[in-house]
C-alpha cells in the first residue's frame, strides 16, 4: 500500500507543455479519480506515475520514495489499460504470468499465483483460453487479474470502461469500487465520464488542458460533493454536472444583482464588484406559479422529455437557460411564456475576470 | 508507428550496429571503392595510375555506352507502360468477378516465381523462328512468322513482350490489392449521381490510387532499368547492339574485357540515375505525405 | 444491370485469356521436356504423347546442376539467417522515435535495394579474391544482404509497427527488458509476417543471376548458373534445357501455390507501405 504524491510536477513532450505545476497527494488507500477533457492532461499523470511518461520538473513519490525516473517495473503499481494491453498469442494463463516468468519465477509458484488472481475474478474456467475467444468483459477482468497478481500498492486504471457497452459499464464501475474496498490499495482512475468519477472516486481531480490558457492544469481537488457543491471556478462548474451549470454575467447594483424582477443580495465579497457571474444548475431553477410575477420572463424553446423528468430549454434576455424539473405537474407548452426564479440559496457566483469562486 | 518510451528508454544502438556495420561493408565501401575505380587505369593486382575522368570520356567517345543506356531507358519506359495499362485492366477485372479470382490470382503470380533465367529459356523455345510453338501458330492462319529475336527491329519488341509476360504479375497484385482498400461509400454516391464507368473510373478509382500506382511505377520502373537477366539469356545483347542494356554492357566491360576503371564509370553513371530517379520520390512521397 | 452482366461477362473474358497466357508458357515448356526430340520438333504440335522422363535423368546426372541446386539452397538459408538475425533487431529499433539517424538509415536501406547489383559486384569482386570469399557460399549470402537486408528490415517494421504499443508497456511495466519484450511478444506476433519475408527472400535468392555470375566461378555456383549452362544447347536438347528450366523453377512453383496468400500480402506490402 503506498501513497502518490505530486510536488510541483511538470511535463512536457519537446517543447509542448502538457502538464505544468501540479501538486497532488493521493492517500494511502484512498480511490482518486482524474477526470477533465480531452488534452487535459490525465492520461500523461497517469502514465507518469506507471513510470511511461516522463516527469520533467519537480518530484514524483509512491509511498514516500522519490520515483521519478525509477524503472516501471519497480514502483509498486499495476496497470490497466485502456486496451487491456492483453498478448494476443498468449492463453490467458500465459497473459497473467508473463511477469512472473520474465523475473524467473518456479514454474509451480506461477501457476499457483495465476490460479490465485483468476479465482479472485472469476475467470479460472478461462485460463487456457486466448483473449481473442473472450468476451470484452472477460478481457477486463483478464487485465484486473494481471494487476491484482502483482499485489501493488497502486493500481492505476486508464480509461478501462470507455471499450465497454452502457450497460455492462454500469455493472462494472460497481464491480472496480467493489474491488477497491476489497484490495485496500490505492486507486488512481483517469476517465472522461464525469459519471464514473462522480460515482466511483474518493477524491476527483478535475483537470483542464494548458492549450486552453490555464497556468496549471489542476482546477480543483476535492470529494464528489465538494466538486459538484462548491464548484471552485467556472471551468468545474462547467464541466462537472449535466446538463451544464446555467451561467450568466449580471451587474451588482447596490449590493444585490437582479434576477428579472427577482433581487439577490450579495455576500460581501461579491457586492463590491461592478460586475459577477452568477451560475445556477439546472435542477434548482424553478417555474414560478402561474400569474406570478417575480423572476425573469422566458418562452419555452425546445423540451426533451425524459419520462421521469423534463429539461427545458428556455429563451429569455439573458440568453438559453434550462431547467431541469421532475415530471409532477403541469407540463409548459412549446412557445408557452413562463416565468423563472432562482434557488437563492443555491447560487454559485464567480469573479467575471479569474473565473474563480467567490464565498 | 513510432513511438516515445519514457522515460527509461533503453539504448537502440545496439540493435542498429550490426545493420549499419554489414550494410556499410557490403554498400558503402563498394561504392568508395568504385567511384575511386572509375577514375583509376585499374588493374587487378596491378598498379592502379590514376587517369583523371579518362573512363567517362572513353564512354563518350566510343557510344556503346549511349546506345546501351538509350536502349535501357526504351525498354524501360515501355515495359513499365505496358506492364501498367495490362495490370490496371486486369485489376478492374478481377474486382469485379466473384468466382475464381483465386485461382486467376495464383495464375498470375506464377511467372513471378520464374527465375529470369529460367524465363529467358522458356521463351527462346517459344519463339524459336523455326521449331517455335508460336510461328507455327501464327504460319498455321496465314500471318508473318517474325524473326523475334533474330532481328534489330523485333528484338528489342520482343524483349518488353517477354518482360511483361514475367512481371504484370506484380502490377497486378499490387493494383488489385489497392482496389480491393477503396472505400465504397465514394461509388455508391457517384452511382446516384448518374456517374457511368468510365467516370468513375477517371474521377473517382484513378485519383484514389494514384499514390499507389506512382510507388508500382517507381519500383518497376528501377526495376526494368537494372535489366540483366533477359538480355543475358535472350539476346545477350544483339543482334547488332539492339538489345545492349546497361547493366549487360557493365558486365561485359569489367568480366569478359577486364577493363574494370571502364565499367566502374559506367556504373557511377547509372547509379547516379537511379539515385535521382529515387531522389525524385522520396521528396514526392514526402510532399503528398506518404509514410517515411 | 444489364451494361454491368456484359462488363462481368467481359471481365471473365478478359481474366481467362490472361491466366491462359500466364501457364501457357510453363506448361509448354513442361510438355517439352517430356516429350521425345521428334515430338518436341513435330509441326504441328503434338498435343497427346507419351511422356519419357529421360531429360530429368539426364539433368538430375549432371553434377554440376545438382551442385548448383544445393548451393542456391544453401545461400537461400544463409541469406534469410544472416538477413533476420541482423535486420530484426534493427526493424524493432527503427520502429522507435528516438533513434538518431533514423531518417538517414532509411534512405539508405531503401537506396541499397534500388541501386544496380554491378555497382557492389565490381568492387567488392577485388575484395573477395583478395579474401577468398570469391566463389563461396557465405560471400554470396553476405552480398545478398544489399537487397535481403532491406527488404527484412521494411517488412518486419510494417509488420511490428501492427503491434499495438500499450503490449510494450504493459510488457515493461511487468518487468521485462527490451530484448526480452522482441523476443516473447513481437516475434510472435509477427510470425505470420516472418513467414512471408523469408518466402519472398527465398524467391529472391533462389532467381539471383547477377551478382552470382559475378563473384562465383566454380564450386559455389547457383542454380540459375547451372540453367544458363543450358543455354548453349538451346538449338540442339531442347528437352534438356526445358527439364533443367522446369526442375529450377518447381521448388517456387510449389512455394506461389501453398504460400499464395503470404506472397500476395508480401508483395503488396512491400510496396504499398
Amino acid at each position: 500500500m503506498a501513497a502518490v504524491e505530486f510536488q510541483n510536477v511538470g511535463i512536457s513532450f519537446g517543447e509542448v507543455s502538457v502538464v505544468r505545476d501540479l501538486s497532488l497527494t493521493v492517500a494511502d488507500g484512498e480511490f482518486v479519480v482524474l477526470v477533465g477533457p480531452s488534452g487535459c492532461g490525465k492520461s500523461t499523470i497517469l502514465r507518469s506515475i506507471a513510470g511511461l511518461a516522463a516527469i520533467s520538473a519537480g518530484d514524483m513519490r509512491i509511498g514516500g520514495t522519490r520515483m521519478n525516473d525509477a524503472d516501471p517495473a519497480t514502483r509498486d503499481i499495476a496497470m490497466v489499460f485502456q486496451s487491456y494491453a492483453l498478448f494476443p498469442h498468449m492463453t490467458v494463463a500465459q497473459n497473467l504470468g508473463f511477469g512472473l516468468k520474465i523475473r524467473g519465477e518456479a514454474k509451480a509458484t506461477i501457476a499457483a499465483k495465476v490460479a490465485e488472481a483468476a479465482a479472485t475474478v472469476g475467470l479460472s474456467d478461462h485460463l487456457h483460453k486466448r483473449p481473442g475467444a473472450l468476451s470484452g468483459g472477460q478481457r477486463q477482468r483478464v487485465a484486473l487479474a494481471r494487476a491484482i497478481l502483482r499485489r501493488p500498492g497502486v493500481f492505476l486504471f486508464d480509461e478501462p470502461l470507455s471499450n465497454l457497452d452502457a450497460e455492462f459499464r454500469t455493472a462494472m464501475r460497481a464491480e472496480i469500487v467493489r474491488f477497491h474496498r476489497s484490495q485496500g490499495a490505492s486507486m488512481v482512475y483517469v476517465t472522461h465520464d464525469q459519471t464514473e468519477a462522480m460515482t466511483m472516486g474518493d477524491r476527483i481531480a478535475v483537470l483542464a488542458p494548458l492549450a486552453a490558457g490555464h497556468k496549471a492544469n489542476l482546477m480543483q481537488y476535492g470529494t464528489p460533493d465538494e466538486v459538484y457543491n462548491r464548484p471552485a471556478n467556472l471551468f468545474v462548474a462547467r464541466f462537472i454536472g449535466t446538463p451544464r451549470m446555467n451561467v450568466v454575467t449580471l451587474p451588482v447594483e447596490g449590493g444585490a444583482i437582479r434576477f428579472g424582477s427577482q433581487s439577490i443580495i450579495l455576500p460581501p465579497a461579491g457586492a463590491c464588484l461592478a460586475k459577477v457571474t452568477l451560475g445556477q444548475r439546472p435542477e434548482h431553477l424553478q417555474l414560478a406559479p402561474e400569474r406570478s410575477d417575480t423572476g425573469l420572463t422566458g418562452s419555452v424553446e425546445h423540451i426533451e422529455n425524459l419520462g421521469h423528468e423534463m429539461i427545458l430549454t428556455l429563451a429569455t434576455e439573458l440568453g438559453p437557460l434550462v431547467l431541469r424539473q421532475a415530471r409532477s405537474g403541469k407540463v409548459p407548452a412549446l412557445g408557452q411564456s413562463v416565468r423563472l426564479t432562482l434557488d437563492p440559496d443555491q447560487v454559485h457566483l464567480f469573479d467575471v475576470s479569474s473565473e474563480q469562486r467567490i464565498e | 508507428m513510432a513511438q516515445d518510451i519514457a522515460p527509461s528508454q533503453p539504448n537502440l544502438w545496439p540493435y542498429i550496429l550490426p545493420t549499419v556495420l554489414v550494410l556499410g561493408g557490403v554498400t558503402l565501401y563498394p561504392i568508395a571503392t568504385v567511384l575511386w575505380m572509375s577514375l583509376h587505369d585499374w588493374t587487378w593486382g596491378g598498379d592502379s595510375i590514376f587517369s583523371d575522368v579518362k573512363n567517362y570520356r572513353l564512354l563518350w567517345l566510343k557510344g556503346s555506352f549511349l546506345i546501351a543506356l538509350l536502349n535501357t531507358v526504351t525498354f524501360a519506359i515501355s515495359a513499365v507502360l505496358v506492364e501498367l495499362v495490362l495490370g490496371m485492366i486486369l485489376a478492374l477485372a478481377a474486382n469485379r468477378v466473384t468466382r475464381g479470382a483465386g485461382l486467376f490470382r495464383v495464375l498470375m503470380i506464377l511467372p513471378l516465381m520464374v527465375s529470369g533465367i529460367a524465363v529467358s529459356l522458356v521463351w527462346k523455345v517459344l519463339l524459336d523462328p523455326t521449331f517455335g510453338v508460336i510461328n507455327a501458330a501464327l504460319g498455321a492462319i496465314g500471318l508473318p512468322e517474325p524473326n523475334w529475336l533474330g532481328s534489330t527491329t523485333a528484338a528489342m519488341p520482343s524483349l518488353v513482350m517477354v518482360e511483361t509476360w514475367w512481371q504484370t504479375g506484380f502490377v497486378f497484385i499490387i493494383l488489385a490489392a489497392a482496389l480491393k482498400s477503396l472505400p465504397e461509400e465514394p461509388f455508391e454516391a457517384a452511382r446516384l449521381e448518374g456517374a457511368n464507368g468510365w467516370q468513375m473510373f477517371r474521377y473517382l478509382t484513378l485519383p484514389m490510387l494514384r499514390p499507389v500506382i506512382v510507388t508500382v511505377v517507381v519500383f518497376r520502373l528501377i526495376d526494368t532499368l537494372k535489366v540483366f537477366d533477359l538480355v543475358f539469356g535472350l539476346t545477350g545483347g544483339g543482334p547488332l547492339r539492339a538489345t545492349e542494356a546497361v547493366q549487360t554492357l557493365t558486365y561485359q566491360t569489367a568480366f569478359k574485357f577486364s577493363n574494370f576503371g571502364e565499367a566502374a564509370a559506367i556504373v557511377v553513371i547509372f547509379s547516379a540515375l537511379i539515385f535521382a530517379i529515387c531522389a525524385a520520390y522520396g521528396a514526392l512521397d514526402r510532399r503528398t505525405g506518404g509514410a517515411e | 444491370m444489364i451494361r454491368s452482366r456484359r462488363a462481368t461477362l467481359l471481365s471473365y473474358a478478359v481474366l481467362i485469356i490472361a491466366g491462359f497466357a500466364s501457364i501457357f508458357p510453363i506448361l509448354w515448356i513442361i510438355g517439352i521436356s517430356l516429350k521425345t526430340q521428334t515430338d518436341a520438333f513435330a509441326m504441328p504440335p503434338k498435343l497427346i504423347f507419351t511422356p519419357i522422363w529421360d531429360h530429368y535423368a539426364k539433368v538430375w546426372a549432371d553434377a554440376t546442376f545438382i551442385k548448383g541446386f544445393l548451393n542456391s539452397l544453401f545461400a537461400a538459408l544463409l541469406g534469410n539467417l544472416m538477413a533476420f538475425a541482423i535486420g530484426i533487431p534493427a526493424a524493432f529499433a527503427l520502429n522507435q522515435r528516438r533513434v538518431p539517424g533514423r531518417a538517414t538509415i532509411l534512405a539508405w536501406l531503401l537506396l541499397s535495394y534500388m541501386l544496380p547489383e554491378f555497382l557492389f559486384v565490381i568492387p567488392i569482386y577485388g575484395v573477395f579474391q583478395a579474401t577468398g570469399l570469391y566463389d563461396s557460399i557465405f560471400g554470396l549470402a553476405l552480398v545478398y544482404q544489399t537487397f535481403t537486408l532491406p527488404f527484412t528490415i521494411w517488412m518486419m517494421r510494417a509488420f511490428f509497427a501492427d503491434v499495438p504499443f500499450a503490449l510494450y508497456e504493459a510488457a515493461r511495466l511487468e518487468g521485462a527488458k527490451s530484448w526480452q519484450i522482441l523476443l516473447r511478444v513481437y516475434l510472435p506476433m509477427a510470425a505470420p509476417g516472418i513467414a512471408a519475408t523469408v518466402i519472398l527472400n527465398t524467391i529472391r535468392i533462389w532467381n539471383e543471376l547477377a551478382i552470382a555470375l559475378g563473384l562465383t566461378f566454380d564450386k559455389a555456383q547457383t542454380v540459375t548458373l547451372a540453367v544458363a549452362g543450358y543455354r548453349g544447347y538451346a538449338s540442339i536438347d531442347w528437352g534438356a534445357l526445358s527439364a533443367a528450366a522446369i526442375t529450377s523453377i518447381f521448388p517456387m512453383l510449389i512455394f506461389a501455390v501453398l504460400a499464395q496468400r503470404q506472397i500476395v500480402g508480401g508483395l503488396s506490402l512491400g510496396a504499398v507501405k
